[in-house]
């Protein structure tokens, strides 16, 4: 039976982590919101963040991290559109009662 | 309820002739006398305020106020009979299991028995939440500690990723959290019957391969268990360790109250 390779260790995570937020504020910055394995290796704004991110965290980790960004974009464009129709009642409202 | 249909048969025989008396006045107007006549015992009987109807109208009043009320009455005992069962259950998580620690060492769920204890599942390449629910978990056994003056809580992780975790990575693992953690793994089937006792779901496939990279999908609770093994809460990672520490400590309260020690 083969030995699995060890498991991050605190410092592993911490520097994966880092490295995660780091690439994620640089794709806010540029406000792509494609998900990384949409875009070929080495090209656009990102490319080098991109590159130690994966470098520093495990394959599963950055398909996990890169997941759930997604899903948290579009929770949070669910929850804008949300908002956008009530302050638009409400200003329909705010004008009948003028 | 006869009687209410007899009343209300005797209401409306009176009222129509009524009406027909009423239609005749209006069309007899020449007889000046016989209208006035009439017109005064119109008035006092037509509209709403007879007696008879403000009668039926109170008495049918009061029949459905008690009426309603015995319901509300019935409703209430069936919603209490209801809770109080519910308080008397008590989810059926922890039993036996039989695991080996990151020393090398079997252990049985017995030895759990005469400590209160924290368990956590995971495994050990969890990406965030792991980690970050065994520090909280770390972080509530010193506080504890700290307020009994003793050692108080055990902490334990099982982990539910057989293939990978051996013993040597389980010990890596647990030496990065709290100094008294114990970090259990085992075979597939000894593992599989751990998370069933405490009611936990994981996604490791039995095939897995222990070189492969990949996620294993799996609740995400600490439980608290007495020292006689029983559950008493359990902690999803929303909570932050003073909110588990507060309600530790409140358990610990009711435990004592009951006239036990800890």
């Amino acid at each position: 039976m083969s030995t699995p390779p060890p498991a991050p260790s605190r410092n592993d995570r911490k520097a994966c982590w880092a490295a995660r937020d780091e690439f994620f504020q640089c794709l806010n910055a540029n406000s792509v919101n494609v998900p990384p394995e949409f875009q070929p290796r080495g090209q656009g704004a990102c490319a080098k963040q991109r590159e130690a991110y994966e470098g520093a965290c495990a394959k599963s980790w950055v398909e996990y991290f890169n997941k759930r960004r997604v899903l948290e974009i579009r929770q949070q464009i669910t929850l804008d559109a949300q908002q956008a129709d009530r302050d638009a009642r409400d200003r329909a409202y705010d004008a009948k009662q003028k | 309820m006869q009687s209410f249909q007899r009343q209300v048969a005797r209401t409306t025989g009176r009222s129509l002739p009524l009406a027909n008396r009423n239609a005749g006045s209006t069309i007899s107007r020449r007889c000046i006398s016989q209208q006035t006549g009439q017109g005064a015992r119109d008035r006092a009987a037509v509209g709403p305020f007879t007696w008879r109807a403000g009668a039926l109208f109170t008495v049918t009043g009061v029949g459905l106020y008690f009426y309603f009320e015995s319901e509300k009455a019935k409703v209430q005992e069936r919603k209490r009979q209801e809770t109080m069962t519910k308080s008397v259950g008590k989810p059926n998580i922890g039993g036996p299991f039989n695991l080996i620690t990151q020393d090398g060492k079997p252990f049985s769920s017995d030895e759990l028995l005469g400590k209160w204890s924290l368990i956590y599942f995971g495994f050990t390449n969890c990406p965030d939440i792991c980690p970050e629910m065994l520090d909280s978990l770390s972080e509530v056994t010193v506080k504890t500690d700290q307020l009994l003056g003793k050692e108080f809580i055990q902490p334990v992780f099982i982990s539910c990723d057989p293939a990978r975790d051996t013993v040597a990575q389980v010990k890596r693992y647990v030496s990065e959290f709290h100094p008294r953690m114990i970090g259990l793994t085992g075979p597939f089937e000894a593992v599989k019957q751990a998370c069933k006792a405490y009611r936990v779901y994981f996604s490791t496939p039995p095939d897995a391969k222990p070189t492969e990279d990949y996620l294993v999908d799996h609740s995400i609770f600490f439980y608290l268990m007495d020292s006689d093994g029983q559950f008493v809460d359990a902690f999803g990672k929303n909570s932050t360790s003073p909110e588990i520490t507060a309600k530790v400590m409140d358990h610990v309260e009711k435990w004592k109250a009951a006239g036990r020690s800890v």
